[in-house]
């Protein structure tokens, strides 16, 4: 058997174990070889993702596909993976905590959410996902000393367990009712048992898998996991959950849902409609009440969700390139803000947006940087949120679902509300007496300066962006 | 008499009934017997479908490892509050403590629905099973290594994942480095 | 050798179906963080009954759903080892692991 196509997979996961096995014996003062060994392995991983093939061959019985969303995705998630392994050394360094059990941990999660981006399987998504989701967990509780950490990762593990159980139940069905696992065959069989007495099972496999999935990328009103387990997790993991997890999920629901149950769209698409809107709604308005920023962040990122879903659920070519674009627009966006925070916390900076008061006077350049995020998020002209969301928007009402592009309208206004209040905080608000020093890490710099770069990049010359995403968007629906 | 119909009836019962007291035996000791039995029933019920190989497994791995570590979990974790309050009778067991009733009837519900859609369903579905094959070990293991390769290798870096995901949150000298 | 003709394939759906709610209900009713582990088992049982079944009785593929069958049991395995590691650290430091006990963060 040839495994030549999953050469990325093979090399992250690779380094991952090297990680493993070199890291008892580096000293503590040589940590930081075990972080260029992690951002090393990434950048080979992309190198080697470049040299496959994106023509659409399937490879390895079935198992993977490798087309130009596979590409994409396995693209977006290794440069997650670089700028949260970049910000994440001189954070786990201040801390004291182990680099090397970490960043293997950070290249098995990402090596499952590319696996289930590539997977043409039912079973290899589900093997992917599991990989991706088990490592979270531990990364989540990675700062075991901290009460906060092992709450959220034992909350997390128990939604997350349970998810899986009910895709797995979903899945099962879906076995049943055509007596394979290949995704590009599902659809077809789906819709003819529809036909029979036993159709009724279809929308039960459909309903369980659509939920299971909408826990997994916390889409209201199964999001309720999501705020605690972002809080409480290490502050780097927490900006990997919510570029890398929730990529995965839209990964997932794209392969399963837009091209595997395809013949069933104007049902599911309703369902998914009806999900964007109510998480976005849900998500923009608790978001007013945070008093922490991760938190706030959180509640944020579940609006950007439902955002994102209004994508899917519109079941268009259109519709996926936007979501697509708008998954890059909101990597940028995310991973700059947790920059930012990652800098601003060093030596017990607070969490609380209390704590941003005079920001903008004591230190201009990230209060600049993280309005600049901010205004991403809303969807501010010449940032990367707005070429997004004038993507999604377009896309709801090509697709006959103009009442979709008005909630996203309506929300990005809601939104402006605890955006705003943060902004007034960091740059109106008098600076505190007792403020300490701020310094960034190197590599917390670089990836900030990254993430700026692109965001400017995506809402300015939008152009090739757009045009690699409707060109990864082209074979999923069928 | 339909010999395959009582056996079933009688697994199917005990795994039933024993799941049922792994979600309201008051003692988690007691929880984690009952676990075991389901597990044990599920085995049964793969002999009863002529899936030799995976009622091994299911016993091994199931009724075996993971059993062995609940039970440590349970030790380990010297828990002071092992016992829930115990439920004031029969009805008293459908209540959560902190949910109410809303678990019981969300249950119920989907239990409701599956229960409609199969038994609509159930005049089209398939009566008698296919012929076992001759060797249940071999036919897995085709799938597996033929067509599952892939899933195959990365189950194993999972395994690896939670091997190393569970010894670094459970190292007593808290992560500190030398 | 027992064989199962004589049980239609939705017998064994329906006690799949009653397994996995039993299971859904030990996960949502308790607040014991090992019990609902042990309420996600549950469930993860009866998904490979659903699977076996329909591996037996289809007219093809049948090696498929044993084959996913041994993947839910590996991931369950890994996935119990992971929770129960985690259900030890918290117990250690916080003395219980009741779910409403632990929670520090609201809002």
């Amino acid at each position: 058997m040839d495994f030549g196509a999953v050469w990325p997979e093979i090399i992250l996961a690779g380094v991952g174990m090297l990680l493993v096995l070199l890291d008892p014996f580096v000293g503590a003062k040589r940590q930081r070889a075990l972080g260029y060994l992690a951002v090393g392995g990434i950048v080979a991983a992309g190198i080697a993702t470049l040299f496959e093939p994106r023509t659409g061959e399937v490879a390895l019985a079935g198992m993977v596909i490798l087309d130009p969303l596979s590409l994409f995705f396995r693209l977006l998630f290794l440069s997650a993976a670089l700028l949260v392994t970049l910000f994440s050394f001189g954070f786990l360094q201040e801390r004291d905590q182990d680099v090397g059990e970490f960043m293997a941990l950070l290249c098995f999660a990402t090596t499952g959410a590319m696996v289930m981006a590539i997977s043409w399987d039912i079973i290899s998504l589900y093997v992917g996902l599991e990989l991706l989701s088990i490592s979270s967990y531990i990364l989540v509780a990675f700062l075991r000393d901290e009460r906060r950490s092992h709450e959220a990762g034992l909350k997390y593990l128990l939604n997350g367990a349970l998810a899986s159980a009910l895709l797995l139940f979903g899945l099962s069905l879906i076995y049943g009712l055509t007596g394979t696992t290949a995704i590009p065959v599902l659809g077809r069989q789906l819709a003819a048992a529809l036909g029979h007495p036993y159709g009724g099972i279809v929308w039960l496999a459909v309903g369980l898998v659509l939920a299971a999935l909408a826990f997994k990328i916390a889409a209201a009103p199964f999001h309720l996991w999501a705020p605690d387990a972002y809080e409480g997790a290490p502050t780097p993991v927490t900006g990997y959950l919510m570029v890398v997890a929730e990529s995965a999920g839209f990964a997932a629901l794209i392969r399963l849902v837009s091209t595997g149950m395809g013949p069933l769209s104007t049902e599911w698409g309703i369902w998914l409609a009806g999900l964007a809107i109510l998480t976005m709604t849900v998500g923009n308005v608790t978001a007013l009440w945070q008093q922490n920023i991760k938190r706030m962040l959180a509640y944020s990122s579940v609006a950007q969700v439902g955002y994102i879903l209004a994508g899917i659920a519109v079941a268009t070519r259109g519709g996926v390139g936007s979501t697509l674009f708008y998954l890059i627009a909101y990597l940028f966006s995310t991973l700059g803000c947790f920059a930012v925070i990652i800098a601003l916390s060093a030596r017990g900076h607070g969490e609380q947006i209390a704590d941003y008061a005079g920001l903008g006077r004591r230190r201009p350049w990230l209060a600049g940087l993280l309005t600049l995020f901010f205004a991403s998020y809303v969807g501010i002209p010449a940032t990367a949120g707005f070429m997004g969301k004038l993507g999604l928007i377009g896309a709801a009402i090509h697709g006959d679902m103009a009442w979709l592009a008005v909630g996203i309208a309506v929300n990005s206004a809601i939104s402006i509300g605890y955006y705003w209040s943060v902004a007034r905080t960091m740059w109106i608000d008098p600076v505190p007496e007792a403020a300490g020093a701020i310094r960034a890490s190197a590599g917390g710099s670089i990836s900030l300066v990254l993430s700026a770069v692109g965001v400017v990049l995506l809402g300015l010359v939008p152009q090739m962006f757009f045009h690699l995403s409707q060109w990864a968007s082209a074979g999923v629906i069928r | 008499m339909n010999w395959p119909m009582v056996a079933f009836v009688v697994l199917g019962g005990i795994t039933v009934y024993s799941g049922w007291r792994v979600a309201t035996a008051p003692l988690v000791t007691h929880a984690a017997l009952f676990l075991a039995v389901t597990f044990a029933g599920v085995g049964g019920l793969f002999f009863l479908l002529q899936a030799d190989f995976l009622a091994a497994v299911q016993l091994l791995l199931y009724a075996g490892a993971v059993m062995t570590v609940v039970i440590f979990a349970i030790m380990l974790s010297e828990m002071k509050d092992i016992e829930e309050p115990r439920p004031r009778g029969w009805l008293g067991a459908l209540r959560s403590p902190s949910l109410g009733a809303l678990p019981f009837i969300g249950a119920v519900l989907l239990f409701a629905v599956m229960l409609v859609v199969y038994l609509r369903g159930a005049p089209a579905l398939p009566v008698t099973p296919l012929p076992a094959p001759t060797n249940s070990t071999v036919f897995i293991a085709g799938a597996l290594f033929k067509i599952y390769a892939l899933p195959f290798e990365v189950a194993s870096v999972l395994l690896l994942a939670a091997m190393i995901g569970a010894i670094i949150l459970t190292r007593v000298e808290g992560g500190r480095r030398r | 050798m027992i064989a199962v003709q004589g049980v239609p394939l939705v017998d064994f759906l329906l006690l799949g179906a009653l397994l996995f709610c039993v299971g859904l209900f030990a996960a949502l009713r308790r607040s014991n963080a090992i019990m609902i582990l042990m309420g996600i088992e549950v469930m993860l049982n009866a998904v490979n009954i659903n699977l076996v079944a329909f591996s037996r009785y289809l007219p093809r593929g049948g090696d498929r759903g044993q084959a996913f069958a041994v993947f839910v049991l590996a991931v369950a395995a890994a996935e119990a080892a992971v929770g129960l590691a985690m259900v030890i650290i918290v117990s250690r430091r916080r003395g219980t692991i009741e779910i409403e006990e632990i929670s520090d963060m609201r809002g």
